[in-house]
Protein backbone atom coordinates (compact mmCIF):
# COMPACT_ATOMS: atom_id res chain seq x y z
CA UNK A 1 0.00 0.00 0.00
CA UNK A 2 2.91 2.54 0.95
CA UNK A 3 4.86 1.69 -1.84
CA UNK A 4 2.18 2.16 -4.31
CA UNK A 5 1.09 4.86 -2.30
CA UNK A 6 3.64 6.81 -3.18
CA UNK A 7 3.80 6.06 -6.81
CA UNK A 8 0.21 7.49 -6.75
CA UNK A 9 1.76 10.93 -5.59
CA UNK A 10 4.61 10.88 -7.62
CA UNK A 11 2.85 10.39 -10.68
CA UNK A 12 0.33 13.47 -9.17
CA UNK A 13 3.32 15.48 -8.79
CA UNK A 14 5.05 14.92 -12.27
CA UNK A 15 1.40 15.81 -13.78
CA UNK A 16 1.58 19.01 -11.92
CA UNK A 17 4.81 19.72 -12.82
CA UNK A 18 4.35 19.12 -16.41
CA UNK A 19 1.08 20.95 -16.38
CA UNK A 20 2.86 24.02 -14.61
CA UNK A 21 4.89 24.10 -18.18
CA UNK A 22 2.75 23.48 -20.50
CA UNK A 23 0.72 26.52 -18.64
CA UNK A 24 3.38 28.48 -20.01
CA UNK A 25 3.39 27.31 -23.12
CA UNK A 26 -0.63 27.87 -23.16
CA UNK A 27 -0.18 31.31 -22.00
CA UNK A 28 2.27 32.18 -25.01
CA UNK A 29 0.64 30.78 -27.77
CA UNK A 30 -2.90 32.10 -26.77
CA UNK A 31 -0.76 35.71 -26.00
CA UNK A 32 -3.35 35.63 -22.72
CA UNK A 33 -0.91 37.25 -20.28
CA UNK A 34 -2.16 40.91 -23.06
CA UNK A 35 -5.81 40.07 -21.60
CA UNK A 36 -6.21 43.03 -19.32
CA UNK A 37 -8.97 41.22 -17.08
CA UNK A 38 -7.98 38.99 -15.26
CA UNK A 39 -10.90 36.93 -15.04
CA UNK A 40 -11.13 36.35 -19.03
CA UNK A 41 -7.74 34.44 -19.04
CA UNK A 42 -7.59 31.25 -19.85
CA UNK A 43 -7.79 28.50 -16.74
CA UNK A 44 -5.79 25.57 -17.74
CA UNK A 45 -6.51 22.27 -16.00
CA UNK A 46 -6.31 18.92 -17.05
CA UNK A 47 -10.22 18.64 -17.80
CA UNK A 48 -9.36 21.47 -20.47
CA UNK A 49 -10.50 20.57 -23.89
CA UNK A 50 -7.90 22.31 -25.77
CA UNK A 51 -10.45 22.69 -29.10
CA UNK A 52 -13.70 23.65 -26.76
CA UNK A 53 -12.53 25.75 -24.73
CA UNK A 54 -9.33 27.10 -25.75
CA UNK A 55 -10.55 27.31 -29.55
CA UNK A 56 -6.92 25.96 -30.57
CA UNK A 57 -7.10 25.20 -34.01
CA UNK A 58 -5.44 23.24 -36.86
CA UNK A 59 -2.75 25.60 -37.25
CA UNK A 60 -1.99 26.62 -33.36
CA UNK A 61 -2.07 22.93 -32.74
CA UNK A 62 1.25 22.54 -34.83
CA UNK A 63 2.66 25.64 -32.63
CA UNK A 64 1.46 23.26 -29.69
CA UNK A 65 3.54 20.16 -30.74
CA UNK A 66 6.74 22.71 -31.59
CA UNK A 67 6.59 23.84 -27.86
CA UNK A 68 6.36 20.75 -26.40
CA UNK A 69 9.09 18.95 -28.39
CA UNK A 70 11.13 21.83 -27.24
CA UNK A 71 10.30 21.81 -23.60
CA UNK A 72 10.21 18.19 -22.35
CA UNK A 73 12.74 17.27 -25.38
CA UNK A 74 10.46 14.68 -26.59
CA UNK A 75 9.22 13.71 -30.29
CA UNK A 76 5.57 14.14 -29.97
CA UNK A 77 3.78 11.83 -33.26
CA UNK A 78 1.43 14.79 -35.20
CA UNK A 79 -1.21 12.06 -35.86
CA UNK A 80 -1.30 10.32 -32.37
CA UNK A 81 -1.31 14.10 -30.63
CA UNK A 82 -4.33 15.16 -32.71
CA UNK A 83 -6.24 12.39 -30.87
CA UNK A 84 -5.48 14.59 -27.66
CA UNK A 85 -8.13 16.88 -26.50
CA UNK A 86 -7.72 17.70 -23.16
CA UNK A 87 -4.89 18.78 -21.13
CA UNK A 88 -5.06 15.90 -18.72
CA UNK A 89 -4.51 13.35 -21.96
CA UNK A 90 -1.52 15.58 -23.39
CA UNK A 91 0.19 15.22 -19.87
CA UNK A 92 0.01 11.81 -20.11
CA UNK A 93 1.16 11.39 -23.62
CA UNK A 94 4.24 13.60 -22.89
CA UNK A 95 4.92 11.17 -20.04
CA UNK A 96 4.55 8.44 -22.34
CA UNK A 97 7.21 10.32 -24.37
CA UNK A 98 9.48 10.81 -21.72
CA UNK A 99 9.26 7.01 -20.67
CA UNK A 100 10.29 5.94 -23.86
CA UNK A 101 13.25 7.72 -24.11
CA UNK B 1 -27.59 52.76 -65.45
CA UNK B 2 -25.20 52.56 -62.80
CA UNK B 3 -27.31 52.25 -59.45
CA UNK B 4 -26.68 54.79 -56.55
CA UNK B 5 -24.42 53.74 -53.51
CA UNK B 6 -25.18 55.28 -49.49
CA UNK B 7 -23.15 55.14 -46.47
CA UNK B 8 -25.03 53.95 -43.76
CA UNK B 9 -22.85 52.39 -41.28
CA UNK B 10 -19.49 53.75 -40.17
CA UNK B 11 -17.26 52.42 -37.60
CA UNK B 12 -13.74 53.90 -36.77
CA UNK B 13 -10.67 53.52 -34.01
CA UNK B 14 -9.04 56.50 -34.17
CA UNK B 15 -5.98 58.16 -32.29
CA UNK B 16 -7.96 60.77 -31.12
CA UNK B 17 -11.72 58.24 -30.20
CA UNK B 18 -13.40 55.17 -31.05
CA UNK B 19 -16.50 55.44 -32.32
CA UNK B 20 -18.15 57.34 -34.46
CA UNK B 21 -19.51 60.37 -31.71
CA UNK B 22 -16.16 60.76 -29.51
CA UNK B 23 -13.90 60.57 -33.00
CA UNK B 24 -15.93 63.57 -34.96
CA UNK B 25 -16.43 65.22 -31.29
CA UNK B 26 -12.55 65.53 -31.15
CA UNK B 27 -12.21 66.24 -34.94
CA UNK B 28 -14.36 69.54 -34.80
CA UNK B 29 -13.04 70.45 -31.41
CA UNK B 30 -9.45 70.58 -33.20
CA UNK B 31 -7.89 67.68 -31.14
CA UNK B 32 -4.29 65.89 -31.51
CA UNK B 33 -4.05 61.94 -30.88
CA UNK B 34 -0.36 62.67 -30.86
CA UNK B 35 2.08 61.91 -28.11
CA UNK B 36 5.05 60.17 -26.90
CA UNK B 37 5.30 56.24 -28.05
CA UNK B 38 4.19 53.83 -25.54
CA UNK B 39 3.60 50.71 -28.10
CA UNK B 40 7.32 50.11 -28.28
CA UNK B 41 10.60 51.42 -26.24
CA UNK B 42 11.41 54.46 -28.84
CA UNK B 43 14.71 55.55 -26.32
CA UNK B 44 17.27 54.75 -29.04
CA UNK B 45 14.79 56.26 -31.71
CA UNK B 46 15.89 60.09 -33.06
CA UNK B 47 11.85 60.53 -33.12
CA UNK B 48 10.29 59.11 -30.44
CA UNK B 49 5.98 60.69 -31.22
CA UNK B 50 3.23 58.68 -32.81
CA UNK B 51 -0.70 59.03 -32.72
CA UNK B 52 -1.49 56.25 -31.00
CA UNK B 53 -4.95 54.22 -30.06
CA UNK B 54 -5.83 54.99 -26.48
CA UNK B 55 -7.59 52.58 -24.50
CA UNK B 56 -8.57 50.17 -27.07
CA UNK B 57 -9.51 46.47 -25.62
CA UNK B 58 -10.25 44.18 -27.93
CA UNK B 59 -12.27 42.04 -25.75
CA UNK B 60 -14.99 44.75 -25.77
CA UNK B 61 -15.57 44.05 -29.77
CA UNK B 62 -14.89 40.29 -30.09
CA UNK B 63 -14.82 36.80 -28.53
CA UNK B 64 -11.32 35.47 -27.02
CA UNK B 65 -10.42 32.84 -30.02
CA UNK B 66 -10.79 36.31 -31.93
CA UNK B 67 -8.18 38.52 -30.26
CA UNK B 68 -5.78 35.74 -29.07
CA UNK B 69 -6.04 34.83 -32.47
CA UNK B 70 -5.24 38.35 -34.59
CA UNK B 71 -2.55 41.11 -34.87
CA UNK B 72 -3.62 44.28 -33.72
CA UNK B 73 -4.67 45.79 -37.19
CA UNK B 74 -7.18 42.85 -37.72
CA UNK B 75 -8.61 43.61 -34.41
CA UNK B 76 -8.87 47.52 -35.16
CA UNK B 77 -10.63 46.20 -38.34
CA UNK B 78 -12.56 43.65 -36.65
CA UNK B 79 -13.95 46.55 -34.00
CA UNK B 80 -14.38 49.21 -36.52
CA UNK B 81 -16.51 46.60 -38.72
CA UNK B 82 -18.64 45.60 -35.68
CA UNK B 83 -19.35 49.72 -34.78
CA UNK B 84 -20.36 50.36 -38.44
CA UNK B 85 -22.91 46.81 -39.04
CA UNK B 86 -24.50 47.62 -35.63
CA UNK B 87 -25.09 51.57 -36.81
CA UNK B 88 -26.76 50.63 -40.16
CA UNK B 89 -28.95 48.42 -38.56
CA UNK B 90 -28.58 45.74 -41.18
CA UNK B 91 -29.52 43.09 -38.95
CA UNK B 92 -33.15 42.48 -39.65
CA UNK B 93 -33.39 44.30 -42.48
CA UNK B 94 -31.50 41.67 -44.48
CA UNK B 95 -31.10 38.18 -43.78
CA UNK B 96 -26.93 39.01 -43.54
CA UNK B 97 -25.78 35.24 -44.14
CA UNK B 98 -27.58 34.57 -47.00
CA UNK B 99 -26.47 37.75 -48.91
CA UNK B 100 -23.29 37.09 -50.46
CA UNK B 101 -21.78 40.60 -48.85
CA UNK B 102 -18.10 41.29 -50.44
CA UNK B 103 -15.55 42.52 -47.44
CA UNK B 104 -12.85 44.95 -49.64
CA UNK B 105 -10.73 46.25 -46.99
CA UNK B 106 -7.64 48.33 -47.54
CA UNK B 107 -4.03 47.78 -45.70
CA UNK B 108 -0.71 48.58 -46.25
CA UNK B 109 1.58 46.82 -44.56
CA UNK B 110 -1.17 43.72 -42.98
CA UNK B 111 -0.05 42.05 -39.36
CA UNK B 112 3.29 44.09 -39.17
CA UNK B 113 3.31 43.96 -35.62
CA UNK B 114 3.37 40.43 -34.72
CA UNK B 115 5.76 39.81 -37.74
CA UNK B 116 8.05 41.76 -36.28
CA UNK B 117 8.30 40.18 -33.17
CA UNK B 118 8.60 36.49 -34.37
CA UNK B 119 11.68 38.22 -36.71
CA UNK B 120 13.05 39.89 -33.61
CA UNK B 121 12.85 36.23 -31.54
CA UNK B 122 14.55 34.59 -34.87
CA UNK B 123 16.89 36.70 -35.12
CA UNK B 124 17.68 36.26 -31.17
CA UNK B 125 17.15 32.91 -30.55
CA UNK B 126 18.30 31.59 -34.24
CA UNK B 127 16.32 29.24 -33.69
CA UNK B 128 13.76 28.65 -36.55
CA UNK B 129 11.66 26.33 -34.67
CA UNK B 130 10.60 28.86 -31.94
CA UNK B 131 8.81 30.94 -35.17
CA UNK B 132 5.10 30.10 -34.74
CA UNK B 133 3.05 28.41 -37.51
CA UNK B 134 0.40 30.75 -36.56
CA UNK B 135 2.35 33.47 -37.60
CA UNK B 136 0.97 32.88 -41.15
CA UNK B 137 -2.50 33.64 -40.98
CA UNK B 138 -1.67 36.20 -38.45
CA UNK B 139 0.73 38.80 -40.59
CA UNK B 140 -1.17 37.77 -43.81
CA UNK B 141 -2.75 41.45 -44.39
CA UNK B 142 -6.00 39.61 -46.01
CA UNK B 143 -6.25 38.41 -42.12
CA UNK B 144 -8.96 41.57 -41.39
CA UNK B 145 -10.98 40.91 -44.37
CA UNK B 146 -11.40 37.52 -43.60
CA UNK B 147 -11.69 37.80 -40.17
CA UNK B 148 -14.68 40.52 -40.88
CA UNK B 149 -16.35 37.50 -42.98
CA UNK B 150 -15.77 35.14 -40.33
CA UNK B 151 -17.90 37.69 -37.59
CA UNK B 152 -20.42 37.65 -39.59
CA UNK B 153 -20.31 34.79 -42.43
CA UNK B 154 -20.27 37.30 -45.26
CA UNK B 155 -19.36 34.87 -48.24
CA UNK B 156 -18.92 37.00 -51.27
CA UNK B 157 -15.80 38.39 -52.65
CA UNK B 158 -12.96 39.03 -50.05
CA UNK B 159 -10.63 41.28 -50.80
CA UNK B 160 -7.76 43.13 -48.71
CA UNK B 161 -5.56 45.77 -51.34
CA UNK B 162 -2.52 46.75 -50.40
CA UNK B 163 -1.44 49.91 -52.61
CA UNK B 164 -0.03 51.58 -49.17
CA UNK B 165 -1.56 55.25 -48.65
CA UNK B 166 -4.24 54.80 -51.22
CA UNK B 167 -4.94 51.25 -50.42
CA UNK B 168 -8.63 52.32 -48.15
CA UNK B 169 -9.48 54.66 -50.99
CA UNK B 170 -9.02 51.93 -53.53
CA UNK B 171 -10.62 49.66 -51.58
CA UNK B 172 -13.90 52.17 -50.88
CA UNK B 173 -13.96 52.76 -54.46
CA UNK B 174 -13.71 48.83 -56.10
CA UNK B 175 -16.66 48.43 -53.66
CA UNK B 176 -19.02 51.31 -54.65
CA UNK B 177 -18.23 49.45 -58.08
CA UNK B 178 -20.13 46.17 -56.32
CA UNK B 179 -23.06 48.26 -55.93
CA UNK B 180 -23.02 50.22 -59.05
CA UNK B 181 -22.75 47.40 -60.92
CA UNK B 182 -25.51 45.13 -59.21
CA UNK B 183 -23.62 42.47 -58.30
CA UNK B 184 -24.78 43.29 -54.39
CA UNK B 185 -26.78 45.52 -52.02
CA UNK B 186 -24.11 45.81 -49.06
CA UNK B 187 -20.43 45.70 -49.12
CA UNK B 188 -18.33 46.40 -45.84
CA UNK B 189 -15.87 48.38 -46.92
CA UNK B 190 -12.41 50.80 -45.21
CA UNK B 191 -9.01 50.87 -44.13
CA UNK B 192 -7.07 49.70 -41.61
CA UNK B 193 -3.24 50.05 -40.16
CA UNK B 194 -1.09 49.69 -36.68
CA UNK B 195 2.23 50.79 -38.49
CA UNK B 196 3.93 51.59 -35.02
CA UNK B 197 6.12 49.36 -34.42
CA UNK B 198 10.01 48.78 -33.84
CA UNK B 199 10.95 47.81 -37.43
CA UNK B 200 8.03 49.68 -39.18
CA UNK B 201 8.71 53.16 -37.52
CA UNK B 202 13.00 52.60 -37.91
CA UNK B 203 12.05 52.49 -41.93
CA UNK B 204 10.31 55.19 -41.92
CA UNK B 205 12.13 57.58 -39.83
CA UNK B 206 15.10 56.08 -42.03
CA UNK B 207 13.06 57.53 -44.79
CA UNK B 208 13.25 60.94 -43.62
CA UNK B 209 9.84 61.81 -43.80
CA UNK B 210 8.75 61.58 -39.98
CA UNK B 211 8.42 65.18 -38.28
CA UNK B 212 10.88 65.82 -35.65
CA UNK B 213 7.67 67.03 -33.99
CA UNK B 214 10.33 69.77 -32.05
CA UNK B 215 7.44 72.12 -31.03
CA UNK B 216 5.80 68.66 -28.93
CA UNK B 217 3.96 66.12 -30.16
CA UNK B 218 0.56 67.43 -30.20
CA UNK B 219 2.17 70.61 -32.81
CA UNK B 220 4.55 67.69 -34.80
CA UNK B 221 1.60 67.23 -37.61
CA UNK B 222 1.27 70.59 -40.01
CA UNK B 223 0.15 70.04 -43.12
CA UNK B 224 0.40 72.97 -45.24
CA UNK B 225 2.26 74.65 -42.33
CA UNK B 226 5.69 76.90 -43.35
CA UNK B 227 7.21 75.06 -40.45
CA UNK B 228 6.02 71.23 -41.41
CA UNK B 229 9.02 69.04 -41.08
CA UNK B 230 6.89 65.43 -41.95
CA UNK B 231 4.52 63.38 -40.68
CA UNK B 232 3.73 61.65 -37.41
CA UNK B 233 3.06 58.24 -37.80
CA UNK B 234 -0.37 57.11 -36.65
CA UNK B 235 -2.94 53.62 -36.36
CA UNK B 236 -6.58 53.12 -36.88
CA UNK B 237 -9.27 51.57 -38.73
CA UNK B 238 -12.28 53.28 -40.34
CA UNK B 239 -14.81 50.48 -41.97
CA UNK B 240 -18.35 52.18 -44.05
CA UNK B 241 -21.15 49.99 -44.34
CA UNK B 242 -22.32 51.10 -48.31
CA UNK B 243 -25.77 49.72 -49.78
CA UNK B 244 -27.82 50.45 -52.75
CA UNK B 245 -29.13 53.73 -52.22
CA UNK B 246 -32.97 53.16 -53.66
CA UNK B 247 -33.18 50.29 -51.06
CA UNK B 248 -31.42 52.18 -48.03
CA UNK B 249 -34.35 54.41 -48.82
CA UNK B 250 -37.20 52.08 -48.54
CA UNK B 251 -35.73 50.09 -45.06
CA UNK B 252 -35.52 54.02 -43.86
CA UNK B 253 -31.84 54.12 -42.81
CA UNK B 254 -30.39 56.58 -41.80
CA UNK B 255 -27.93 57.99 -44.81
CA UNK B 256 -24.47 59.85 -43.90
CA UNK B 257 -23.87 60.86 -47.50
CA UNK B 258 -24.18 59.16 -50.76
CA UNK B 259 -21.00 58.30 -52.30
CA UNK B 260 -21.06 59.59 -55.43
CA UNK B 261 -17.67 59.26 -57.28
CA UNK B 262 -14.35 57.95 -57.07
CA UNK B 263 -11.23 58.00 -59.72
CA UNK B 264 -8.46 55.68 -59.00
CA UNK B 265 -4.68 56.11 -61.41
CA UNK B 266 -1.25 55.87 -61.13
CA UNK B 267 1.11 58.76 -62.18
CA UNK B 268 3.74 55.68 -63.10
CA UNK B 269 6.56 58.54 -61.70
CA UNK B 270 8.29 56.93 -58.34
CA UNK B 271 8.03 54.54 -55.83
CA UNK B 272 8.12 57.13 -52.87
CA UNK B 273 7.97 60.63 -54.79
CA UNK B 274 5.21 62.74 -55.70
CA UNK B 275 4.89 64.07 -59.57
CA UNK B 276 6.07 67.39 -58.88
CA UNK B 277 3.59 68.60 -61.40
CA UNK B 278 0.83 67.56 -59.95
CA UNK B 279 -0.78 66.28 -62.79
CA UNK B 280 -1.59 62.76 -61.77
CA UNK B 281 -3.42 63.76 -58.48
CA UNK B 282 -5.39 66.54 -60.53
CA UNK B 283 -6.42 64.13 -62.98
CA UNK B 284 -7.58 61.97 -60.44
CA UNK B 285 -9.65 64.29 -58.67
CA UNK B 286 -11.01 65.26 -62.00
CA UNK B 287 -11.74 61.74 -62.55
CA UNK B 288 -13.84 61.29 -59.38
CA UNK B 289 -15.73 64.34 -60.17
CA UNK B 290 -16.72 63.53 -63.48
CA UNK B 291 -17.66 59.95 -62.22
CA UNK B 292 -19.91 61.88 -59.77
CA UNK B 293 -21.81 63.75 -62.63
CA UNK B 294 -20.87 67.23 -60.95
CA UNK B 295 -18.66 70.12 -61.63
CA UNK B 296 -15.88 71.90 -59.58
CA UNK B 297 -18.23 74.15 -58.79
CA UNK B 298 -20.22 72.19 -56.53
CA UNK B 299 -17.09 70.52 -54.75
CA UNK B 300 -17.34 72.58 -51.18
CA UNK B 301 -14.69 70.80 -48.92
CA UNK B 302 -11.62 68.80 -49.73
CA UNK B 303 -10.43 66.30 -47.34
CA UNK B 304 -6.69 66.20 -47.92
CA UNK B 305 -3.99 63.87 -48.52
CA UNK B 306 -2.26 66.66 -46.54
CA UNK B 307 0.61 64.54 -44.88
CA UNK B 308 2.73 67.00 -43.95
CA UNK B 309 5.45 66.25 -46.19
CA UNK B 310 7.27 68.70 -48.59
CA UNK B 311 6.79 67.07 -51.16
CA UNK B 312 3.14 66.01 -50.59
CA UNK B 313 1.86 69.26 -49.65
CA UNK B 314 3.17 71.35 -52.17
CA UNK B 315 2.34 69.04 -54.99
CA UNK B 316 -1.51 68.35 -53.89
CA UNK B 317 -2.09 72.08 -53.62
CA UNK B 318 -0.81 72.04 -56.88
CA UNK B 319 -3.49 69.95 -57.98
CA UNK B 320 -5.78 71.05 -56.32
CA UNK B 321 -5.44 74.78 -57.77
CA UNK B 322 -5.16 73.12 -61.61
CA UNK B 323 -8.56 71.30 -60.80
CA UNK B 324 -10.51 74.17 -58.95
CA UNK B 325 -9.42 77.46 -60.92
CA UNK B 326 -10.74 76.36 -63.51
CA UNK B 327 -14.29 76.85 -61.92
CA UNK B 328 -13.38 80.08 -60.17
CA UNK B 329 -14.08 78.58 -56.50
CA UNK B 330 -11.78 77.64 -53.77
CA UNK B 331 -13.09 74.86 -51.74
CA UNK B 332 -12.57 74.44 -48.22
CA UNK B 333 -9.12 72.37 -47.24
CA UNK B 334 -8.52 70.35 -44.21
CA UNK B 335 -6.24 67.40 -43.85
CA UNK B 336 -7.59 65.15 -40.97
CA UNK B 337 -3.82 63.93 -40.42
CA UNK B 338 -3.01 67.19 -38.60
CA UNK B 339 -4.96 65.37 -35.73
CA UNK B 340 -4.48 61.54 -36.08
CA UNK B 341 -1.30 61.60 -38.05
CA UNK B 342 -0.47 59.46 -41.02
CA UNK B 343 -2.74 56.24 -40.67
CA UNK B 344 -1.09 54.63 -44.23
CA UNK B 345 -3.97 52.07 -45.31
CA UNK B 346 -6.33 53.75 -42.99
CA UNK B 347 -5.84 57.24 -44.20
CA UNK B 348 -8.31 57.12 -46.78
CA UNK B 349 -11.09 55.87 -44.82
CA UNK B 350 -10.65 57.62 -41.92
CA UNK B 351 -10.52 60.90 -44.32
CA UNK B 352 -13.42 59.78 -45.62
CA UNK B 353 -15.42 59.34 -42.91
CA UNK B 354 -14.16 62.99 -41.97
CA UNK B 355 -15.51 63.86 -45.24
CA UNK B 356 -18.34 62.26 -45.02
CA UNK B 357 -19.38 63.91 -41.48
CA UNK B 358 -18.39 67.20 -43.11
CA UNK B 359 -21.37 66.82 -45.52
CA UNK B 360 -24.09 65.47 -43.23
CA UNK B 361 -23.34 68.25 -40.31
CA UNK B 362 -22.29 71.28 -42.74
CA UNK B 363 -18.79 71.61 -40.68
CA UNK B 364 -15.45 71.54 -41.92
CA UNK B 365 -13.11 69.84 -40.01
CA UNK B 366 -9.86 71.95 -38.86
CA UNK B 367 -6.43 71.65 -40.07
CA UNK B 368 -4.82 71.78 -36.97
CA UNK B 369 -1.44 72.87 -36.68
CA UNK B 370 -1.42 75.11 -39.62
CA UNK B 371 -0.56 78.34 -38.23
CA UNK B 372 1.20 79.73 -41.03
CA UNK B 373 0.40 78.81 -44.70
CA UNK B 374 3.16 77.95 -46.88
CA UNK B 375 3.24 79.97 -49.40
CA UNK B 376 3.43 77.13 -51.73
CA UNK B 377 0.33 75.93 -50.27
CA UNK B 378 -1.87 78.40 -52.03
CA UNK B 379 -4.98 76.43 -51.05
CA UNK B 380 -8.43 77.57 -48.67
CA UNK B 381 -6.90 75.46 -45.68
CA UNK B 382 -9.41 75.94 -42.72
CA UNK B 383 -6.74 76.60 -40.21
CA UNK B 384 -7.13 76.54 -36.37
CA UNK B 385 -11.09 76.08 -35.79
CA UNK B 386 -13.79 73.86 -37.42
CA UNK B 387 -16.31 75.81 -39.58
CA UNK B 388 -19.98 75.93 -40.06
CA UNK B 389 -20.02 75.98 -43.89
CA UNK B 390 -23.00 74.55 -46.09
CA UNK B 391 -20.94 71.33 -47.92
CA UNK B 392 -23.12 69.86 -50.37
CA UNK B 393 -20.35 67.68 -51.95
CA UNK B 394 -17.00 66.78 -50.45
CA UNK B 395 -13.80 65.04 -52.12
CA UNK B 396 -11.44 62.71 -49.96
CA UNK B 397 -8.07 62.15 -51.24
CA UNK B 398 -5.71 59.59 -51.30
CA UNK B 399 -1.91 59.28 -52.62
CA UNK B 400 -0.21 56.43 -51.48
CA UNK B 401 3.75 55.46 -52.82
CA UNK B 402 4.10 54.49 -56.44
CA UNK B 403 2.32 57.38 -57.81
CA UNK B 404 -1.03 55.83 -56.77
CA UNK B 405 -4.05 57.83 -56.45
CA UNK B 406 -7.64 57.86 -55.42
CA UNK B 407 -10.43 60.25 -54.76
CA UNK B 408 -13.45 59.73 -53.65
CA UNK B 409 -16.93 62.57 -53.86
CA UNK B 410 -19.15 62.51 -50.93
CA UNK B 411 -22.65 64.08 -51.48
CA UNK B 412 -25.30 65.21 -49.19
CA UNK B 413 -27.72 62.41 -48.53
CA UNK B 414 -31.64 63.46 -50.42
CA UNK B 415 -34.46 61.96 -48.30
Amino acid sequence: MNVKGVTIMTDSLQRKEILQRLEKIFSNLLRSMQEKDLKKRPIISFDTDIAKDLSIDSVETLDLLNSIEEEFEVSPDLHVANTKRKVGQIVDYIIELQEQK
Amino acid sequence: MKNRVAVTGIGIVSPIGIGIDNFWKATISGESGAGEITLFDACNYATKIAAEVKNFNPADFMLPEVYRKTDRFAQFGVAAAKMAIEESRLEGAYDLQQNRIPVIIGSGLGGSLFHEEQIFQLIGTQEPKKVLSSSVPRITPNAVSAFIAMQYKFRGTNLTISTACSSAGNAIALAAQQIENGKTDIVITGGVECPITPFTYAAYQSLRVLSKGLQGAKKASRPFDKKRDGFVLGEGAGILVLENYEKACSRKAIIHAELKGYGSNCGAFHMAAPDPSGADAAAVMREAIMHAGISTVEIDYINAHGTATQANDVCEAKAINMVFEEGGKKPFVSSTKSQIGHTIGGAGAIGAIAAILAVKNDIIPPNINCDELDDQCNINVVQEKALHARTINAISNSFGFGSNNTALVFGKAEY
